[in-house]
């Protein structure tokens, strides 16, 4: 009793709508019918309760069978549970009449035998494409696509227990939780642009950044380049942007000063992220080559390196990114990480390495550092059809690799003449052993003559005492 | 009157052989301790600081020939792959050459680390004077350090 109680005020709020609603009842007859809907169609609502409701046409030639049977939902509606229909009545016979088409939307109340149709008319705008909105829909999702993927790859880079790891984490956590200028110190291929964007994101969600590749700068390029968030910057006096340059110390001098203008400008609102190779040096001016803190040219003739300005400005926060070859430790975490991230994109069936696999990897001396391991886990997930990776899988410089013995070149370096001044001593020194220190007789031996032996012997006195 | 021989640089040679049936910890000797091809530039692990203070030949050697190999060398470093098959001859080995050649410096290696088998290998083992027990190619990385000490204060 409580139901009906309920029910019939929901009843005759749903009548004083404008929006025809109607529901087909279980064995396809209908049940409800609101009063908009006897608008629409100019007949009573009750004298359609009760009719077939499917097919979309009538078995009988009953005008109203008619009527009822064009409500019914679309073929399909069964296994979606939703769908929409422009509908058409048809009321055919003496009395036909040209009734307007209406959209209606049908929704699936309940499941099986027991389920209900609700279908609802009106204006429904959420199907019409509009193309400014899916493209931005797009370029969101691609763009979230994006943040998490260079977040995986960064969190990647710090995955680990060693101390060099747990050094970047911190290093990483803690220049994600301010927004400040920040120097990211990293060898080639240790994916210093992820980090960068990933600190970015953690630090100032949602602020602009800019990605500027250093080298290729001058001046005017830079501002070009800077021209979007300088645009950004002054609509507002609120509005903050950040800058992402690729070796800063490779990047001109004359850009270098541009872009430290710039921040000087714009003071906090301008937010730099710099990368640099591990042990950037500064160039100074040529006005100051006395300054012992800012004397330490690379090459004067290009005056590549970071500006004592740009100094300034990123000397609060560091990333310091070692190469690949300094975490071995690290190295079967890093990888599996990296072989999760591919599984989670579906790139990869494969699971797991082997141990002969990791062996191989441990060995291997990495010298693109983690962009290379990043693409032979590619490979190896792309060629691995087993839920195992083997050395097999790997490319061939990885699973042919094997330390040989040579010497590095560091511990090639002879002195020619100290080596033969050693050799010379030692063959004069055991001449005279064997001589009982007879010294014409040594010389005899060395033939050499004897005068020529005694000033070896008083150079070697020389250098002995 | 033998010819003295000429080495690279002054500093001590050191003969690091490893005993084992394939060849993983002999690569993993090559990457970490030995003169690794690739450790110009800093880029080949920890330690390069005194890398270059010793002179590592690292060279696979059987187990019948260990002990013939030892003589005419000063500064030998071993390291022995141990199973729970050969643990038996290994360890009769390690403990005849720490009484022989008690400068010797011997390292074991136990494949499958965490299991009660090689877990009680290593503490038993290490009874004989072993300096360090290594279980993957990765902890040689740490390891190289202490060997590279042990013959640069030599």
């Amino acid at each position: 009793m409580a139901t009906s109680t309920k029910i019939r005020p929901l009843s005759r709020l749903i009548d004083k709508t404008s929006s025809p609603f109607w529901v087909i009842g279980p064995g396809g007859r209908l049940v409800f019918l609101s009063a908009a809907v006897g608008t629409w169609l100019t007949v009573e609502p009750e004298s359609l309760i009760g009719r077939v409701c499917f097919a979309g046409t009538s078995i009988t030639d009953d005008p109203l069978d008619f009527l009822a049977a064009s409500l019914a939902a679309p073929p399909g509606f069964s296994s979606t549970g939703t769908a929409s229909l422009v509908i058409q009545p048809t009321f055919p016979g003496a009395k036909a009449r040209r009734i307007a088409a209406l959209d209606t939307r049908f929704v699936r109340l309940g499941s099986g035998e027991d389920a209900m149709t609700l279908a609802i008319g009106g204006e429904f705008h959420d199907q019409q494409r509009d193309t400014v909105v899916d493209a931005a829909v797009s370029l969101r999702q691609q763009l979230d696509g994006w943040r998490r993927h260079h977040e995986t790859i960064a969190e990647g880079v710090a995955v680990g227990n060693s101390r060099a790891a747990k050094r970047i984490q911190n290093q990483i956590r803690v220049a994600g939780s301010v927004r400040s200028n920040l120097i990211i110190l990293s060898p080639p291929g240790c994916f210093a642009d992820s980090i960068a964007s990933s600190v970015h994101q953690r630090a100032a969600p949602g602020e602009p950044a800019v990605i500027i590749d250093g080298p290729l700068m001058d001046a005017e390029l830079l501002d070009a380049s800077l021209m979007p968030a300088i645009g950004h910057l002054s609509d507002s006096d609120r509005t903050t942007a950040t800058a992402i340059v690729r070796e800063i110390d490779q990047t001109p001098v004359e850009a270098q000063q541009r872009l430290a203008h710039h921040l000087g400008r714009f003071a906090q609102r301008l937010r730099l992220i710099a990368i640099a190779s591990p042990h950037p040096p500064t160039a100074s001016s040529l006005t100051d080559p006395a300054d012992p803190d800012t004397n330490l040219f690379v090459d004067e003739a290009d005056l590549i390196g970071i500006d004592p300005q740009l100094v300034d400005q990123l000397c609060g926060l560091t990333i310091r990114v070692g190469p690949l070859a300094d975490r071995v430790i690290d190295l079967p975490m890093i990888a599996t990480a990296m072989l999760d991230r591919r599984r989670a994109s579906g790139d990869a069936t494969a699971d797991r390495f082997s141990r002969a696999a990791l062996d191989a990897l441990v060995i291997y001396p990495w010298p693109d550092n983690f962009r290379e391991l990043d693409q032979a886990i590619r490979h190896a997930a792309r060629s691995c059809r087993s839920e195992v990776i083997t050395p097999e899988h790997f490319p061939l410089a990885i699973r042919s690799y094997r330390p040989n013995e040579s010497v590095p070149a560091d511990q090639l370096r002879i002195d020619l003449d100290d080596s033969l001044a050693r050799f010379e001593a030692k063959l004069i020194r055991e001449a005279l052993q064997v001589s009982d220190g007879n010294r014409a007789e040594a010389a005899r031996r060395l033939n050499i003559s004897r005068p020529r032996l005694l000033r070896k012997l008083e150079q070697l006195g020389d250098e002995d005492s | 009157m033998n010819a003295p021989s000429l080495s690279a640089t002054d500093a001590p040679l050191v003969r690091f052989l490893v005993c084992e049936s394939g060849r993983r910890w002999c690569d993993a000797a090559r990457r970490f301790v030995g003169p690794f091809q690739h450790a110009a530039g800093g880029a080949s692990g920890a330690g390069n600081n005194t890398r270059g203070q010793v002179q590592m030949t690292v060279s696979p050697v059987e187990h019948a020939k260990v002990r013939a190999s030892l003589t005419g060398h000063r500064s030998i470093a071993i390291l022995w792959e141990l199973t729970p098959e050969n643990a038996g001859r290994i360890a009769l080995t390690i403990a005849q050459i720490g009484v022989g050649r008690p400068d010797a410096f011997q390292l074991v290696a136990i494949d499958h680390p965490g299991s009660p088998v090689t877990d009680n290998l290593s503490l038993r083992i290490m009874e004989l004077g072993v300096a360090a027990v290594v279980h993957t190619p990765e902890h040689f990385s740490t390891i190289a350090p202490l060997v590279r000490r042990r013959f640069a204060d030599s």
